[in-house]
């Protein structure tokens, strides 16, 4: 028996250290937010809401979060809007380039992120459109768009391409067969996919870093200088908070889906 | 719900592929309120010539035209054709009243008119009640009504439909073949109509256009495709046959393995000798005339009974109505085969 029951151990061994791994640091991060020191301490030697009250009581860091969510906001309509269309025509669509469309659309997916800033802030600023919320929409979008694009062409695959035919034949027109019938199909996936485009803007740093300037400050790069100049403790509360939405994002996304399977 | 036939013309209508020609220049012309049937295997280009009337695939040559006019630049949702899918294609976000008014509320149709015609055509595919549920929620048959009746709820001249049956089991499939006849017959809508199975074939139609290799290779009635099949592809689609190469000479057909029998005049020459196994007449080894031969095998089949009969070097096959067959030779047992003058149906090659 014992030769039969190693690889079991082995693989419950494995797996238990896989999800150590991935919880564990958020785990510490929620935990160091209740300390009641005025240092970044773990294990906390007190417990207290201090560093979330100083969170919602600063200005600047009220500020930073209220522009990352306007941002975030704009971002997920653009990117949802232009990657539903792309997948549809990607997948729907009877070009003959499509494969190689396809890669090109979702490119920004394979380019490292600070090769997109660098690039994007030469391009940006001759144009005086760095520092601003613009050029971080812009920026944002590009990155999300790709994910929207590759959810949403999924979920396109696997529905029934006929429904669309039906809806051509019974006199819909190819922009009403979108809206009552290719968009509804995938509905749920539209919403997971806006979920992800919502927080692939909110939590991003790099691009918020090289296109934000000293003026357009978001949440995420508030943060990266926070730490840098002061290590605020502060900085735990927001990140237990970011962890807290993200969260709630992507389970009211797949609640979502699951009520749409069901129904 | 009165809609008037349409008369569909396919002129030289050609599909053709990087390596292959799916449709390779079909005429075909519909008189209004025919039940016309594309039959045909797989790959025979029945499917793709649906799919050009209906707009879904643009054709590579030629026309088509519905009631005069050419069709063939129009969108699908401007051509004004019913089509039914191979799987319903319903919408299974929509209440089933909401598919069947989808057509309508594209029309621009008020409300109220949009109601009482969903109710109608509840009623005319006998779903009245059943509005209100969802796609999945009914029968693989009652959603083939649903089809149906959403397809004619805008009363179409002509109503396509893409094996619409191939998903329902014998019983039910037979069900709704009677109710195609009788929708048909009520509506008196023209009916283009794809299967590969030529008993639904010969049930429902008006005339058929059994499809080879993206051509038609015979149009006309059952009876014309069953009797007197023009090819040997026509033959073995059709029903069961027994075929002989052979020639005809001064009325008699010969086979190189010396099979001879007298065949009603024709021509002298190659032919393909065809008879159908219900044809066959099979009589005692002491009958005078007829091809000698040997029962290798025999299958009964309750209202029939098929013989397997070794001629010479070929095996004919028999199918004997039960009910009056006096003589039931068994296997092994030498026979004669026999049949009626002109019940052979000679092919010119």
């Amino acid at each position: 028996m014992p030769s039969a029951r190693l690889p079991r151990i082995v693989l419950w061994l494995f797996c238990g250290l896989v999800i150590v791994f991935l919880v564990a640091p958020i785990l510490v991060i929620v935990i160091a937010s209740f300390n009641g020191t005025p240092f970044l301490q773990f294990p906390p030697a007190s417990w207290s809401l201090r560093w979330y009250v100083r969170f919602f009581a600063s200005e600047r860091w009220y500020e930073a979060a209220l522009l990352s969510l306007r941002v975030a906001v704009v971002v997920t309509i653009a990117s949802t809007a232009l990657g539903t269309l792309a997948a549809i025509g990607l997948v729907r669509g009877r070009t003959r380039f499509r494969a190689a469309l396809e890669l090109f659309l979702v490119s920004p997916m394979v380019v490292p992120v600070i090769v997109m800033a660098v690039g994007l802030y030469f391009l940006l600023a001759p144009l005086r459109l760095t520092g601003s919320a613009a050029a971080l929409v812009l920026g944002h979008t590009i990155v999300a768009t790709p994910i929207v694009i590759v959810i949403v062409a999924a979920a396109l695959r696997l529905s029934d391409g006929s429904l669309e035919l039906a809806a051509r034949s019974l006199g819909a027109t190819w922009w009403r067969t979108v809206r009552y019938v290719t968009v509804p199909q995938v509905a749920p996936a539209i919403g997971a996919a806006a979920a992800f485009a919502f927080l692939t803007s909110f939590d991003e740093v790099v691009l918020a870093v090289f296109l934000g300037g000293p003026d357009a400050t978001t949440l995420p790069k508030r943060m990266w200088e926070s730490m840098r100049f002061e290590i605020d403790p502060t900085l735990t509360a927001i990140s237990t908070l970011l962890t807290v939405v993200a969260t709630v994002i992507l389970a009211a996304a797949q609640l979502a889906r699951r009520a749409e399977e069901r129904s | 719900m009165a809609a008037k036939g349409g008369a569909l013309v396919l002129r030289r209508l050609t599909k053709h592929y990087p390596n292959m020609a799916a449709v390779d220049g079909i005429d075909l012309e519909i008189a209004a309120g025919e039940f016309l049937t594309l039959l045909g295997p797989s790959g025979s280009g029945k499917t793709t010539t649906l799919m050009m009337v209906a707009g879904f695939t643009p054709p590579t040559a030629g026309d088509v035209l519905l009631d005069g006019s050419s069709i063939a630049g129009l969108a699908p949702e401007r051509r004004n054709i019913g089509v039914v899918f191979q799987n319903y294609a319903l919408f299974p976000h929509m209440s089933i009243a909401d598919n069947i008014a989808f057509p309508l509320k594209m029309r621009g149709m008020a409300r109220p008119a949009i109601a009482a015609k969903v109710e109608a055509a509840l009623g005319l595919v006998q779903l009245s009640g059943l509005g209100g549920r969802r796609p999945r929620q009914l029968s693989v048959g009652q959603q083939q009504r649903v089809a149906l009746a959403r397809a004619l709820v805008f009363e179409p001249g002509l109503l396509l439909m893409d094996e619409p049956l191939g998903a329902l089991d014998k019983k039910l499939r037979e069900d709704m073949q009677f109710e195609l006849k009788r929708l048909h017959g009520e509506l008196g809508v023209t009916i283009v109509y794809v299967t590969h199975d030529q008993e639904e074939a010969l049930t429902l139609s008006d005339r058929i256009a059994l499809m080879n290799a993206g051509r038609i290779e015979q149009l006309g009635r059952a009876e014309d495709l069953y009797e007197r099949p023009v090819s040997r592809f026509v033959a073995e689609f059709i029903g069961e046959s027994n075929l002989l190469d052979g020639r005809v000479e001064a009325g008699w057909f010969t086979t190189p393995d010396g099979i001879r029998a007298p065949v009603a005049a024709r021509a002298d020459g190659a032919v393909l000798l065809m008879l159908r196994p219900e044809k066959v007449v099979l009589a005692p080894e002491s009958a005078t005339d007829g091809l000698a031969g040997t029962v290798s095998e025999l299958v009964y089949g309750g209202d029939f009974t098929r013989y397997r009969v070794a001629v010479g070097a070929a095996t004919l096959t028999a199918k004997i109505a039960n009910s009056r067959a006096p003589f039931r030779p068994a296997v092994g047992a030498s026979v004669r085969v026999l049949w009626h003058p002109g019940d052979e149906c000679i092919i010119p090659k």
